[in-house]
């Protein structure tokens, strides 16, 4: 194993691809926390969007209808869970384990149903994403390796990031949102429409989670496997929360446990334990809270004390 | 300036409002003409909130209209409200911190340019606005860290930037220091020299002297007076506020013994540029009970947690038979020989959907015969909640019941009844009798009575004064966080207490 | 008289029993969808969960460890603790118990009582970390346990695929040797699964519920569960009763482990649990139940029954076996609707205090004395 330029533009590549679906996540799981939802479902909608774009793939192996159909279910199943969150007041962490156990299960058993496959399915009939065309990188190879193998999803977290940062502290309808989470009661009382914002907020993260399955399941390769996800969910609702819920900080979050996952992989043909590196972005990430929320207490007392 | 127009701008005519059985408005009608300033005054409980919250939209009067302007005002919710030219200032602020004054003040009506929120026209609005009405403030300070006085500032601000005619100010002196009250009141002058029409419901009398144009006195949901100021006293306004009959109560002589509870110089300095507690030195001795007469909201309820431990005092002492108990843990104060009945009973006194038997014997629990080793003994646990139960007259089927199956003076009871039981040196009773019927409240007092008679002390932290004069061998007033009289049984009248529990001199 | 207390028992069950029939709905569309007929389906997995003899019994050893990991949850859930680190108590605790109960030193008996304790002290442990991570850290334990859950999973595979591996026979499956007759649990019944394990949740339901229900410190737990200010005011550290019930969850949620390596594997499998979600399922009893130790023990028998069940038309109808977690995923969903049935808004007055993460403290009555 080699420490050169070469093996450190394959791990950056790596990391660009293993950040995206979970920066995806992250930023719907950065909204909800703005408006006070705690939403532990987006497991399972980042798994239903990667479904749903698979089912649409190998029935029209149309990409636009992949990604549209892809939205329309995560929306929907956010949209429940929205609803029996805000609505029924259900408490937030028992609505999201039941859609994760449900949509678990659900995209198994339709699996089996329509494609007759346990387990994971594949087939000649998918379309994948097409990568982003770096040929014109060509007079740097190292940086072909840096930015190869990216499709327009990976470059549209991005960008979505920068966009929903533009939203949240530009906008109206952005800052009003930022309320509903800081004093709920405060606003309803001032006469907007709490309750409707935070469902909003939870189809649109919805939304997001199912961009990012889309991205598993269509990105690196094209298929759907039982449990896509593997715990990406819960490690980008840590990432929202290390990033402070703000969109750029998120990016940086979600780069780190991208890092992580992505030397995970690398780790894996060395003498270094591969579940142990495996383990690695899941104790990392209570490492990272804990530091955060001790960084974040010291700061409180210093400004308490001054 | 008053417009000397006979034709009121708003009128409120014959409103009532009923919550279930509770009569919170009777009959009440009021008049505000344009440019005045109109006071509202009474006790606790005495409707005056109420019949804002009709007025600003917050409720719907159970019967009764509201003409604005020569026309009938049905009003939906407060939005409707400031649509309609009524804004209120709150008592309990609606702000968010981390934001700034003037995204607090433009909330809701934010200025846009395109897409954008226009963050800097907006400013300038409220420059202009600040400096228009006199009222200094940063446009880009965040609320977070604001002293009471400047949150109020924004809160005024938000109102005028509504552009609303009338103003409605909710107890606004609550939590001022006394130069900011002064602000507040000359703020509130200019306001209607400036044409605008304000409301203020407060007890605080000696500030209605100084700034108000008229006043309505309320009293059990009703209005008992209507007054120009000019033509009044503060000690007038005060008998009508709270001059009322006394039953005297027969309590038998006790010389009373040592001292159970000692405070000293107790001082708690909480968030604001206030105080809560502001060196309070107070003493209960056995046999005795001790009345604390005041508003509530001027110290009584952190007076009560700093008792029984559940907020910390920054200096002074507390004292159980001369063992310290100040910023000790509930447990340790409790096994030092206090027990209280809480203020808030849903909140503090009770776990609703617990059942009445585990409501019951909290605390209790711990000790035999109703627990050995840890291990919880239920047939005396049946029978102490039976025996409690009967003692206090508690109305219930089943002990077994979710405590939430009783109603409030029969909670209220059980609460009593409990902590009575602990049979500890000191009981504190905060508002034992606030929201419960004649018959448990004349229950209650009896057995705070007893309990004098056996030798213990009571403290009795109450707003309502006829209760403190009926059962306290000795009174102190409390206002402001500090104590500012103190009288024994029978040598001072109603209308004294009622004049220093709201601020006035003492004359004695 | 007689009427409105036979309403009074029942009333608790109508939610639970609302949200099953809803999603016994639910399932049926899904079934519908695979072109069967709901009706043979639910006959056909009631037949495979509590038919006969056989599917009884499996019925009953799949139930083991979802009562015991649903108590674990309930003691847990009860006092206001939500967790959701059943899974990785219940891998450390039988990887520990496998670890020990081979390669510990000693006689049997001896082999045996340390593998049990170990197995309660490493999930008592992991439970605790999380119990004071959000103590000192305010991370809220949802975050936490689920991480160590993964990460549990993650460190014991290592563990097993590299130092514990059973590397006899040809199959190179992560998994640790065979544990010996000797420190097996007994079957129950000759010829069928059912194992000591079973009678050991038994006992801990009776335990469960006498902790809750007898005890000093079973009552402040679940004061502190129905408001925790009231418990405040009465004196009761909330602190001690955080720790204590965490420790208690975690460590009974271990005892699964040891139960299915001890009772079932006679080994500890990499993944078993987890493909398994025997603390998914468990949590989701306790759910459903209300945290009731008896309700648990029901619940999860139910739930169980709907795995074998599904199971068992899985093998026969074209109907997936994740039939079965669709209806469970529905349950939970339809319980958590505030459904009030009769009685008022449930006791969750807001938690307060450096303990919590949850929202600010609300004045639960207005200045008249009146609940709000």
């Amino acid at each position: 194993m080699n420490f050169d330029a070469n093996y450190l533009a394959v791990v950056f590549n790596s990391t660009i691809r293993m950040t995206t679906p979970i920066l995806y996540v992250a930023l719907g799981s950065a909204l909800c926390n703005r408006v006070f939802i705690f939403n532990i479902g987006l497991e399972g909608m980042m798994l239903v969007g990667g479904f749903a774009a698979i089912v649409a793939n190998f029935y029209t192996g149309s990409l636009v209808l992949s990604v549209f159909f892809a939205m329309v279910a995560s929306m929907f199943v956010a949209w429940v869970a929205g609803v029996f969150m805000v609505k029924f007041k259900g408490a937030m962490l028992v609505v999201g384990v039941s859609i994760n156990v449900l949509i678990s299960g659900a995209t198994t058993f339709l699996m089996q149903i329509i494609f007759g496959s346990k387990g994971a399915f594949v087939s000649t009939k998918l379309v994948s994403l097409p990568k982003i065309d770096v040929s014109f990188m060509r007079a740097v190879p190292i940086m072909q390796t840096m930015f190869g193998s990216l499709t327009y999803l990976d470059l549209f977290a991005l960008v979505l990031a920068i966009i929903l940062h533009i939203f949240l502290f530009k906008t109206v309808a952005g800052f009003r949102m930022r309320s509903v989470g800081i004093n709920k009661p405060a606003a309803e009382s001032l006469g907007i429409h709490a309750d409707r914002i935070q469902i909003l907020t939870v189809v649109f993260s919805g939304l997001v989670s199912g961009l990012g399955g889309v991205l598993l399941t269509m990105g690196g390769v094209t298929m759907f496997a039982q449990n896509i996800t593997a715990g990406r969910g819960f490690i980008a609702m840590a990432a929202g929360t290390l990033g402070g819920a703000h969109p750029l900080g998120v990016i940086a979050s979600s780069a780190f446990f991208g890092f992580a996952q992505s030397m995970a992989n690398m780790l894996q043909n060395t003498s270094v334990s591969s579940q142990l590196t495996m383990a690695l972005p899941y104790a990392s990430t209570v490492l990272a809270l804990a530091l955060y929320n001790y960084v974040q207490n010291r700061r409180i007392l210093r400004s308490a004390t001054k | 300036m008053l417009k000397v127009d006979n034709a009121p701008m708003l009128t409120m005519e014959h409103i009532v409002k009923l919550y279930d059985q509770l009569v919170a408005n009777d009959d009440v009608s009021i008049a505000l003409h344009e440019g005045e300033i109109l006071a509202i005054i009474g006790e606790n409980g005495a409707g005056k909130t109420t019949l804002m919250k009709i007025l600003y939209g917050m409720e719907q009067p159970t019967s009764g209209t509201m003409h604005l302007k020569g026309k009938q005002l049905y009003l939906k919710n407060a939005a409707h409200a400031i649509a309609c030219g009524i804004g209120m200032v709150q008592q309990h602020f609606m702000l968010f911190d981390p934001f700034t004054v003037t995204e607090n003040v433009v909330y809701g009506k934010e200025p846009v340019n395109g897409l954008y929120f226009d963050i800097k026209r907006a400013a300038s609005i409220i420059r202009e606005l600040s400096t228009r009405f006199e009222l200094p403030l940063d446009p880009y300070a965040r609320i977070q860290g604001m002293p009471v006085g400047l949150r109020q500032r924004v809160e005024i601000l938000k109102v005028l930037y509504q552009n609303t005619d009338i103003i409605i100010f909710d107890e606004p002196t609550a939590v001022l220091t006394p130069q900011e009250v002064h602000e507040l009141l000359r703020t509130m002058k200019r306001l209607a020299a400036a044409g605008k029409s304000i409301i203020i419901i407060t007890h605080k009398l000696n500030e209605v002297m100084e700034v108000a144009d008229r006043a309505i006195v309320m009293r059990a949901g009703r209005h008992v007076a209507d007054v120009d100021i000019k033509d009044t006293t503060i000690e007038e306004l005060s008998y009508m506020m709270v001059g009322r009959h006394l039953v005297k109560k027969e309590m038998p002589k006790i010389n009373p013994g040592d001292d159970i509870l000692r405070i000293d110089d107790m001082y708690v300095q909480g968030t604001g540029v206030v105080p809560l507690i502001n060196r309070l030195s107070i003493h209960v001795d056995a046999g005795e009970i001790v009345g604390i007469a005041g508003v509530s909201g001027n110290g009584q309820s952190e007076l009560e947690r700093c008792i029984l431990g559940l907020q910390r005092i920054d200096s002074g002492s507390i004292r159980i038979k001369g063992v310290e108990i100040g910023n000790h843990s509930v447990a340790e104060v409790r096994d030092a020989g206090v027990s209280m009945i809480p203020e808030d009973r849903y909140f503090w006194g009770s776990a609703s959907a617990a059942s009445i038997m585990e409501t019951a014997i909290m605390t209790h629990y711990r000790r035999s015969p109703l627990s050995v080793n840890g291990i919880l003994n239920m047939k005396n646990i049946r029978k102490f909640t039976t025996n409690l139960v009967r003692a206090f007259s508690v109305k219930t089927d089943d002990i077994r019941l979710k405590t939430s199956s009783l109603s409030g003076g029969n909670a209220q009871k059980l609460i009593a009844a409990r902590e009575i039981a602990h049979a500890t040196p000191l009981l504190v009773a905060c508002e034992p009798t606030r929201g419960v019927d004649i018959g448990a409240m004349e229950y209650i007092h009896d057995r705070l009575v007893e309990k004098r008679t056996n030798g213990d002390a009571v403290l009795l932290i109450s707003s309502e004064l006829s209760e403190i004069m009926e059962l306290s061998d000795r009174i102190y007033v409390m206002y402001g966080g500090e104590i500012n009289g103190e009288f024994m049984r029978g040598c001072v009248k109603e209308e004294e207490l009622g004049l220093l529990m709201v601020g006035g001199a003492n004359h004695g | 008289m007689a009427d409105r207390r036979i309403r009074r028992l029942l009333a608790p069950l109508a939610q639970p029993a609302l949200a099953i029939a809803f999603a016994l709905a639910v399932g049926a569309m899904a079934i519908l969808v695979t072109g069967e007929n709901p009706l043979t389906v639910y006959a056909a997995m009631l037949k495979g969960a509590f038919g006969n003899k056989y599917y009884l019994l499996t019925t009953l050893t799949r139930a083991t460890p979802i009562i015991i990991c649903g108590l674990g949850a309930a003691i847990a859930w009860s006092s206001n603790y939500m967790g959701i680190g059943g899974e990785g108590q219940m891998i450390v605790g039988g990887f520990t118990t496998a670890v020990v109960a081979l390669y510990a030193p000693g006689p049997l008996w001896f082999r045996l009582v340390l593998s049990i304790v170990m197995a309660l002290l490493a999930g008592g442990l992991l439970s605790l970390l999380s119990a004071w991570l959000l103590d000192k850290f305010k991370m809220s334990l949802a975050i936490s346990t689920l991480m160590f859950n993964y990460t549990a999973q993650y460190v014991t595979m290592h563990f097993v695929a590299n130092v514990f591996q059973d590397t006899t026979g040809d199959a190179k499956l992560t998994q640790t040797l065979r544990i010996e007759e000797g420190l097996q649990f007994p079957r129950l019944f000759d010829g069928y699964s059912l194992h000591l394990g079973f009678l050991i949740a038994v006992g801990l339901v009776v335990a469960t519920w006498f902790l809750l229900n007898r005890t000093t410190f079973g009552y402040e737990s679940r004061m502190s569960g129905f408001n925790i200010n009231f418990c405040d005011y009465g004196g009761i550290s909330s602190r001690k009763v955080m720790y204590g019930m965490l420790l208690l969850s975690g460590a009974i949620s271990a005892l699964a482990g040891t139960s299915e390596v001890l009772g079932v594997q006679y080994r500890y499998v990499h993944n078993n649990y987890v493909s398994a979600s025997y603390a998914w399922v468990g949590l989701n009893a306790a759910l459903i139940s209300g945290y009731n130790p008896i309700g648990v023990f029901l619940t999860s028998i139910i739930l169980a029954g709907i795995q074998t069940g599904g199971a068992a038309i899985a093998r026969s109808t074209t109907v997936p076996l994740e039939i079965s977690s669709i209806i469970q995923g529905c349950i939970t969903l339809f319980i958590s609707a505030r459904i009030v049935l009769g009685s008022r808004r449930r006791s969750s007055v807001a938690v307060k205090g450096p303990l919590s993460t949850a929202a600010p403290v609300v004045d639960s009555a207005d200045e008249k004395g009146r609940p709000r």
